[in-house]
């Protein structure tokens, strides 16, 4: 039982702690971008999961999970590392330059500092979540 | 209404000023090259064609025109070869020369490309600054309530 | 409540006056069958506030996780959704505080 509820998290502050990992990464493919940029047939590369993480949460435009066994999770984000299979794929882009680099450094940057404020607000959102729990349990005082 | 969007428009800003600024680091390299150009001749100085192309790649914002489509983009969609004449400079010893003893030099002037130089450095710092501020408003959105 | 009958008939009327003002003095705290429509009682007043602020809650776990998945980038909007939360949970528990010390100072009262 504690594994499906979760315990006093609910299911939005595990979509953030989730979101938080998966951001991570992605952050870890913009470096890699960055890095390579002047390498000859570089292919810029993206990371997505936020389409995964809309289906296992029900919300969104994402579909609903059938399950064939009542028992089967079907909130799976106790263990939603495992269930989400985020995707790197390479970049369409119409810009290659005569190396077969495709990395376009100020686009780089931008999605970084998308990817870190998104970051940021996730644990800023956690936290919130934290305090508002710190204070039931002190009972206010 | 997001931060974002005006984070790619700033990004597309600044590409579209660095590939102005390679074209005219070009220009100012082939000041003098009497070979290369088109036609065999002299080289003859590139010009960046921007373009303001709107935002919203998804097919419903294209169709809705909803959310941004008074937002554009920036685009460089053309290089054009600035086909003014050449200098002539009278250089006799030149191997290039012509019968009459003049050389055709590359149309590029020195202090205009420099002045171009000075523009697009000043542009892409705007952009920079602009897409640094959004980011910096995004961080103080973060900051509300705490 | 029951018909009790005492033995004398001037006690018998002090007491049904005594009943009578008990059924109509104005009830705080518990919840009277005797309640009018109209008016509220203090405990509706606190289930109204309480799924209020359970509301609050869920709208801004909505707003939060639409951000997580990418489906809203309204940064300031989802921040001041968590701050009403929050806030209003605060109140709440507050409220609950000072609405449990009147109690018990009632019931400390010698009747």
């Amino acid at each position: 039982m504690s594994s499906f509820i979760g315990g006093i998290f609910n299911g939005a502050d595990k979509v953030q702690m989730v979101s938080l990992d998966q951001r991570h990464k992605r952050g870890e493919i913009i470096s890699s971008n960055i890095a390579n940029a002047e390498t000859p047939g570089f292919r810029a590369q993206g990371y997505a999961f936020e389409e995964q993480l809309q289906a296992l949460t029900n919300t969104g435009k994402g579909l609903a999970m059938n399950v064939s066994h009542p028992k089967h999770m079907k909130n799976a984000l106790t263990n939603a590392d495992g269930m989400l299979k985020p995707d790197i794929y390479v970049r369409p882009t119409e810009d290659i330059s005569h190396d077969g680099n495709t990395v376009d450094m100020d686009e780089e940057m931008a999605r970084m500092a998308q990817n870190q404020i998104l970051f940021r607000s996730a644990v800023e959102l956690l936290n919130r979540k934290v305090g508002v729990l710190k204070y039931a349990i002190n009972g206010g005082r | 209404m997001s931060f974002f969007k005006s984070m790619n428009i700033s990004s597309s800003g600044l590409a579209a000023q660095r590939e102005r600024m390679n074209i005219l680091s070009t220009n100012l390299a082939n000041a003098q090259a009497t070979r290369g150009g088109p036609d065999g001749g002299p080289y003859r100085r590139q010009d960046v064609v921007f373009q303001a192309k709107p935002m919203g790649n998804k097919f419903e914002d294209l169709i809705t025109g909803a959310n941004g489509s008074h937002l554009n983009k920036v685009k460089v969609t053309d290089i054009h070869v600035d086909k003014s004449a050449p200098r002539m400079v009278f250089d006799p010893g030149h191997p290039d020369a012509n019968k009459e003893g003049y050389v055709a030099m590359p149309n590029v002037q020195v202090m205009a490309e420099m002045v171009n130089m000075i523009a697009a450095t000043r542009s892409f710092e705007a952009n920079a600054t602009a897409m640094e501020d959004a980011k910096q408003m995004a961080m103080k959105a973060l900051e509300i309530g705490r | 409540m029951d018909k009790i009958t005492i033995g004398s008939s001037s006690a018998q009327k002090i007491f049904d006056q005594l009943k009578d003002a008990q059924m109509n003095a104005p009830q705080i705290g518990m919840p009277s069958s005797k309640t009018e429509k109209s008016e509220k009682t203090f405990a509706s007043f606190l289930k109204e506030g309480i799924a209020e602020v359970n509301q609050l809650q869920k709208t801004s776990d909505k707003m939060s996780t639409d951000i997580a998945t990418g489906d809203s980038e309204n940064i300031h909007e989802t921040m001041l959704m968590a701050t009403k939360a929050g806030l209003s949970f605060n109140l709440m528990v507050q409220v609950r505080n000072k609405a449990l010390e009147a109690y018990s100072e009632i019931m400390r009262m010698p009747v």
